[in-house]
């Protein structure tokens, strides 16, 4: 059968397109970005991080620490932790990029986003398979990404207020959770962090206080024996 | 520090994250107790900055908090859905409708 009617997409474009709909999602949050670190970031450098880091609540995060008059190491920690489950993603991801060389790897390695890998693991448990589909999904997000950061960058200063975008950090942390927790161990391991946050907030400064009860609320979810 | 090696430094650092483990873990395993640590990661510090991001803080501090209560109904949604559209959008709405209330 030569015929090509009805032939499948390229893993990539098949990635790119399942992608879109949670693209489109992720542009209030990138908008949101842009806007916050118009406070403290030149244009070029709101996008270079965008570009560059392409993570979106560390660049949030970041960017209103910076606003807020925060020194650059509680900055670069909090990015470090925040962006730890990364370290995760893309060990769990790595069977589907094995064998590819390096640039495709790379490639795959920066297209690596909390919202790819569900979309790519899901395509890779329908049969798709290799690099090129995390790509194409990375790649849907990226370029989404970047039009918000410009938009949200423009409008930096002339938000109106009522629309909500200032909620756009809390809706996505709390997209993430329900999207990344899982198992009973994990959420008490949650509820562990935030008593530890509410618990250190009056001597710990607010900067430090998440990085902490990460490590010790992981920790400490380690002799946790393991619920199922 | 200058922020534009700031910026350079999250991404040097962010990079790593995403390409070591694609390019060690076709030879190297790490031990089964730091899968653990990494797993359990993503829940503490995903509920810790939301702690601090919707909790009333400081002297001012209300539970008349927009920031609070948005938490529900999008924390609601997102249980149910797995969007991250319709969270974004219930959160945005919800918050702005409750900050509108609040005043």
């Amino acid at each position: 059968m030569s015929t090509t009617a009805g032939k499948q997409r390229s893993p990539f474009w098949a990635g790119f397109v399942a992608t879109l709909p949670v693209a489109a999602g992720c542009a209030p949050f990138g908008v949101a970005y842009g806007a916050v670190a118009a406070a403290t970031l030149l244009p070029w450098q709101t996008s270079l991080m965008s570009v560059a880091v392409f993570a979106g609540t560390a660049q949030f995060i970041a960017a209103s620490m910076l606003a807020q008059g925060s020194a650059w190491l509680p900055v670069l920690v909090t990015c470090a932790l925040v962006n730890l489950r990364l370290v995760l993603l893309s060990a769990a991801i790595s069977p589907h990029v094995r064998g590819a060389g390096f640039v495709r790897r790379a490639l795959a390695a920066q297209m690596l986003t909390d919202e790819s890998f569900a979309v790519s693991t899901a395509g890779y448990r329908a049969g798709q398979v290799g690099p090129a589909y995390l790509i194409g999904s990375g790649l849907s997000l990226f370029i989404i990404w970047q039009a918000a950061t410009v938009v949200g960058r423009l409008a930096g200063g002339f938000v109106p207020q009522g629309f909500g975008l200032e909620y756009a950090l809390p809706a996505s942390l709390i997209c993430l959770l329900f999207l990344l927790v899982r198992s009973k161990r994990q959420w008490a391991v949650a509820v562990v962090a935030v008593g530890l946050v509410l618990a250190t907030q009056a001597w710990l400064p607010a900067a430090w206080a998440a990085p902490a009860a990460t490590v010790v609320a992981a920790t400490i979810g380690l002799g946790i024996r393991r619920w199922t | 520090m200058d922020v534009t090696a700031l910026i350079l430094a999250m991404a040097v650092v962010t990079f790593a994250y995403r390409y070591a483990p694609l390019a060690v873990l076709e030879r190297l395993t790490l031990p089964g107790w730091a899968y653990d640590w990494l797993d359990l990661v993503p829940a503490a510090v995903l509920a810790a900055m939301l702690c601090q991001a919707v909790a009333p803080t400081g002297a001012a501090a209300s539970w008349a908090s927009p920031y609070l209560w948005a938490a529900l109904p999008t924390a609601l949604v997102a249980w149910r859905s797995k969007s991250m559209i319709l969270t974004m959008a219930t959160g945005m709405l919800s918050f702005a409708l409750l900050a509108h209330l609040m005043g």
